[in-house]
This record gives structure tokens, sequence and C-alpha cells, in this order.
């Protein structure tokens, strides 16, 4: 299973130095569904210390979402995950679920990654609160679909993340992270993500999964019903999704 | 810090404007990480998983 056009030739593939060659032909992307079903990404998701952690936390049994996400970002590719918090594209379901961001790999400062706006989990919930006050005349399939009506067209907040700052007079927070760090959030807390600058020409690499309590309200996208399942994307762009209603 | 860039817009890089995350350790006490999630809205767990286990997966994702 190797991704078109990475790593570079004679290059350590752990170290995921970019040819500089980027795939044309979709393989990227078949590649990138086919690996989120192997035994080894499976099971991984299962991993016993993050599946105690998330009982321990969630105080009862688990549930993983089907829905996982493997991200690979180029170096200097200019798009990048716009601002969001995760309820937007989950609201079938419980508020309760968590995100847990893994890099695969070291992901210093200058190959970007995941940023936070620092208090937006209350500013999450108070959007959410807003929109709900703003729906009350919508039919339940409309009103899961209410960012399409109430919010940006991509269900983003944002792209310009410092004109973001202003807005809520908060600051972003940003991380050195190292390979074995595991990054958790609420579905109201504000993320995107910062252009991978690596240097040496590294592939940033990282895994979105997501774990809910087995007895709370689970999201169509979460249980993976639907043609519309594509478990991966090859472009970092947050691209918006079709939910079944 | 270093200047970054988002979807091609700067981050304006002062102390008011961006900051470093809180760091948590995985194996404090479960009630003291669940108040931490509560009041930050994130915990960054620092050395969750072996470096070897997650470079192992990595390293299988590249094809070494």
């Amino acid at each position: 299973m190797k991704p078109t056009g990475i790593p570079g030739e004679g290059t350590d593939p752990a170290e995921g130095i970019f040819s500089g060659q980027r795939d044309q032909s979709g393989e990227a992307t078949r590649v990138l569904s086919e690996f989120v079903r192997t035994a080894a990404y499976e099971s991984f998701c299962f991993h016993p210390r993050l599946w105690n952690f998330y009982e321990q936390l969630l105080g009862g049994d688990v549930y993983l979402h089907k829905r996982k996400i493997v991200r690979q970002t180029y170096p200097h590719d200019p798009r990048t995950t716009d601002a969001h918090y995760d309820l937007i594209y989950l609201r079938g379901g419980t508020d309760t679920v968590l995100s847990s961001w893994i890099p695969l790999g070291d992901v210093p400062l200058e190959m970007g990654g995941l940023t936070y706006l620092e208090g937006s989990d209350v500013f999450g919930r108070q959007m959410e609160a807003d929109f709900a006050a703003r729906s009350t005349s919508l039919s339940p399939e409309e009103r899961l679909n209410a960012y399409n009506k109430h919010m940006s067209a991509t269900g983003g907040i944002g792209k310009d993340l410092s004109a973001l700052v202003s807005r809520y007079q908060t600051r972003w927070l940003v991380a050195d992270y190292e390979a074995g760090d595991m990054v958790i959030h609420t579905s109201y807390m504000i993320h995107a993500a910062t252009q991978n600058d690596s240097r040496a020409g590294r592939m940033r690499l990282s895994t979105d999964i997501r774990y809910q309590r087995i007895r709370d309200e689970i999201d169509a996208a979460g249980k993976n019903i639907g043609p519309w399942m594509i478990c991966c994307r090859v472009a970092p762009a947050f691209q918006p999704i079709s939910w079944p209603g | 810090m270093m200047d970054l860039v988002s979807n091609g817009y700067p981050v304006v890089n002062s102390p008011e404007q961006l900051g470093w995350l809180v760091p948590s350790t995985p194996d404090a006490p479960i009630d003291a990480l669940r108040e931490q999630l509560h009041a930050q809205g994130y915990l960054w767990l620092r050395h969750f998983f072996g470096r070897e286990e997650v470079i192992a997966l990595r390293r299988r994702f590249l094809n070494a």
C-alpha cells in the first residue's frame, strides 16, 4: 500500500519525504480509503489504552464511530482545514461525542497541524443555541441540515483564523506535537489546521477518530450508513459532505 | 514563535493572538482530566501512546 508520489526515491519511507509528484490518478484516495480498513489501523482504534481511557472519561461503554479519517498533508500545500467545530457535521447524534486527533509522526510547529481557538467550546455552544432558536420553524430533516441555511456554504466558520480572533477576543493555540501524543476535543471546540511548511519536505500524517457513550444517540455519520461514505481525504481542505437526512 | 499560515492567510503572530496548548499527563486522575476537558474544551495528552506504536503505523502507511 504505497500512496503514489510519496515517499521520494531513496528516502526512508518512515520519514515520509514528499517526492514532489502529486498523484493525479485518484490512486492516493484509494490507498487512504483502504488503509482505514486494514487490521493494523482498526486495531489501533481499539488500542486498549485508548479504549480504557475513553471508558473512564465517558463513564460507560464506548462506541467507536465508523467514519474515520486519515489525512496526508503535502508540504507547502496552501489548502488547510477551515475553522469549524465537529457538531456541525454530526448534528444527528449526541453532543457528547469526543474527537481524537492523533499525529502519525512528529508534527513540530513548522509542520502545522491542529490549532484550537482558546475558550471556543463556549462559543460553539452559544452558536448551537442560536441555530436552534432560528430553526424552530424547520422540519426535523431541515433542522439537521440547518448549517446549510444558517452557516457558510461549507459549514465552516472561516478561513482567516486571525479574523476569528478579533471576532471572539481570544487567541489560537498551537503545539509541537510528538509521535505518541493524542489531542482530544469536545464537539463544540473550534479548530482548524495550519500549513505544513516542513523544510525537509515531510508529509504530515494524522488521523481523526471519534468516540461516544454507546447509550447516547449516534449520528448517521458515526454509524456509517449510506453510499456517501468516504473515510478519508487526500486534500487537507475540509470539504462539505452531504449527510443523509 | 514562528510565523504560521492557514488557508493562505497569515496567522497574526503576537502573544495576544497566538499561544501554546496546555499539556496534560495521560496518567493524571481521570476526574481531573475530565474537569480539565470541560474547562478547556480540549486535552493535549503527551506521550499517550508509545512512540514506536505510532511510528509503526506511519511506517505501514508509507510502505516501509
